[in-house]
């Protein structure tokens, strides 16, 4: 062979290896050097083995980092907000019903996955891109594909799924109706998070939500010239039905829920004021906070393991394993839980890590 | 710093600030010239270094870039080496993932790549499959380096940022790779 064992020995031959090194690198390298032999070996290794990403793909990473963006900021600002609200002791809020109301509003559909199925199958360019997507809920498919998995999910007692998921598919579109359906939805998230004190309340609210869900995928943009006014009012009456307690079927629910958006809700949408029937029911804006207090701990307890962490959004930790598709469980952690372990350090790496 | 692609990032320094502030908007043409950019590179590297799924690691890489990039600051050598300390970190996840050592190279067969006669020639010999398995006889820690320096096209300091070494030891470790490879491959008579 060319090169003996002990050539790099001498620290000079090293300097002038390193160097033809960072020609060959660049492209440049040596005429009749030591490793002017690799220089095809690099030039057939940069042009075969990084192959460039279909056009098709490129445009359906775009969109999906887009809304990913997107999402990111919209719901932590909402979050935010919404925590301080519920956070604040004069509401009398406990701590719990907080972090339940917050992990509904930053659940990441993970259990939309399943059956998220878009048309990508295994084997497809885009398939990969689909699943990584898909495994955190975004980016799938269109509107309309989003609400009628939506619809589905919701069909199958996945209320507050069903909701966020609707949510993050409107959130990418402009335009009045997709405003006041995400409006409508967030009312309905925050009135779900309260009337699940009970089986039949649950159900109730389930069969609600489905209707509310299906009302908006088939009604959407349908009367966008009109302002979606028309739209508007009718996503805003199903959504304050959902604090109702009163079975959808008839049957009278013993559970006295609070009206949706009377205390917290921080959407005055279209109709949003408390009609009489509403008021029967007890609630009356400002007040729906003392109902709701024992409500805090229902069956969402589950959701609430996962909160604390959901301030740690961007704590840059980025040591932990789990990527985000190895958790398939159905209360989906928030977005705070794997977050932190996909911000491996923020501050340019080229600058400040050397040991 | 005098690298092999300052050529691209010295005028396009500030498109890059551009092209990151719109990206942090969440602005579709800043990702897709990000993607466009990169996603080959890291789709190589991780093929390169015994991904099982490519793609799907690629895939998984750009989306956790998206979802973080507001806590990204830096330019556009920082932000490269960004990218591929995610790559390598989703790569050594799915590698404890499997519990096993990385598996051959699944790379497509050599397409046949712009270059010209005696070049031509020595690739027509060098399949994609010789140059895999004289990688594959280098040290691991040699593997990480030449990956990053080649296939990733950082620089000898982002590759030291990204693997957590110094910068002698990336040195070190592409002078020791790129000779073995230089044997392993047996060019002589090939392009001699």
């Amino acid at each position: 062979m060319r090169f003996p064992d002990d050539y790099m020995g001498e620290m000079g031959t090293s300097k002038t290896l390193d160097q033809e090194i960072e020609l060959l690198l660049a492209g440049t390298p040596i005429e009749g050097g030591r490793l002017s032999d690799l220089a095809p070996v690099v030039g057939v290794i940069r042009t075969q083995w990084t192959p460039a990403p279909p056009e098709a793909d490129i445009a359906h990473f775009a969109r999906s980092a887009a809304s990913a963006v997107k999402m990111n900021q919209s719901p932590a600002t909402a979050a935010t907000t919404l925590q301080r609200r519920l956070a604040v002791p004069r509401l009398g809020l406990t701590p719990r019903l907080a972090t339940v109301a917050l992990t509904i509003l930053l659940m990441s559909g993970t259990a939309g996955m399943a059956m998220a199925a878009d048309s990508a199958a295994p084997g497809d360019a885009l398939y990969g891109l689909d699943r990584a997507f898909e495994a955190v809920g975004i980016g799938s498919g269109s509107t309309e594909e989003r609400l009628d998995e939506a619809v589905a999910l919701a069909a199958q007692g996945h209320s507050g799924e069903a909701l966020e998921h609707a949510i993050q598919g409107l959130r990418r579109d402009t335009g009045d109706s997709s405003e006041a359906a995400v409006t409508a939805l967030t009312t309905a998230a925050q009135s779900l998070v309260e009337t699940q004190d009970t089986a039949d309340a649950a159900t109730a609210a389930s069969i609600r939500v489905t209707v509310l869900l299906t009302y908006v995928a088939e009604n959407i943009g349908i009367d966008e010239g009109t302002d979606g006014r028309e739209f508007g009012q009718g996503v805003a009456q199903l959504a304050r039905d959902i604090g109702e307690g009163d079975d959808p079927t008839g049957a009278q629910d013993p559970v006295v829920a609070p009206a949706p958006g009377s205390g917290q809700s921080n959407n005055p949408g279209p109709g949003a004021g408390n009609e009489a029937d509403e008021a029967d029911d007890g609630a009356v804006p400002g007040n729906g906070n003392e109902n709701s207090q024992n409500n805090g701990n229902s069956q969402n307890n589950g959701n609430s393991q996962n909160n604390g962490n959901s301030q740690n959004d961007e704590s840059g930790d980025g040591q932990g394993s789990d990527p985000p598709v190895e958790s398939p469980s159905v209360t989906a952690p928030g977005r705070g839980n794997d977050a932190p372990e996909d911000s491996p350090s923020a501050t340019a790496p080229g600058k400040g890590n050397k040991p | 710093m005098s690298s092999p692609h300052t050529s691209i990032a010295n005028p396009r320094d500030q498109d890059f600030e551009t092209r990151l502030r719109a990206a942090k908007d969440g602005a579709e043409w800043a990702w897709a010239e990000i993607y466009r950019d990169l996603a080959g590179t890291v789709t190589g590297y991780l093929a390169n270094r015994g991904a099982a799924e490519p793609e799907d690691l690629t895939s998984e890489t750009f989306l956790q870039i998206a979802r973080n990039i507001s806590t990204f600051d830096g330019g556009e050598s920082a932000f490269r080496s960004w990218v591929f300390v995610i790559a390598h970190r989703r790569l050594i996840d799915s590698r404890r993932a499997r519990q096993r050592r990385p598996e051959t190279l699944t790379l497509s067969d050599p397409m046949g790549g712009a270059v010209g006669d005696v070049e031509e020639e020595a690739l027509n010999r060098l399949t994609t499959v010789e140059l895999q398995a004289a990688f594959e006889k280098l040290s691991e820690s040699q593997c990480d380096v030449l990956a990053l320096r080649i296939i990733g096209q950082l620089t000898l300091e982002e590759t030291a940022s990204v693997l957590g070494k110094r910068v002698g030891a990336v040195k070190a470790a592409q002078r020791r790779g790129l000779l073995a490879l230089s044997q392993h491959l047996d060019l002589d008579g090939v392009t001699r």
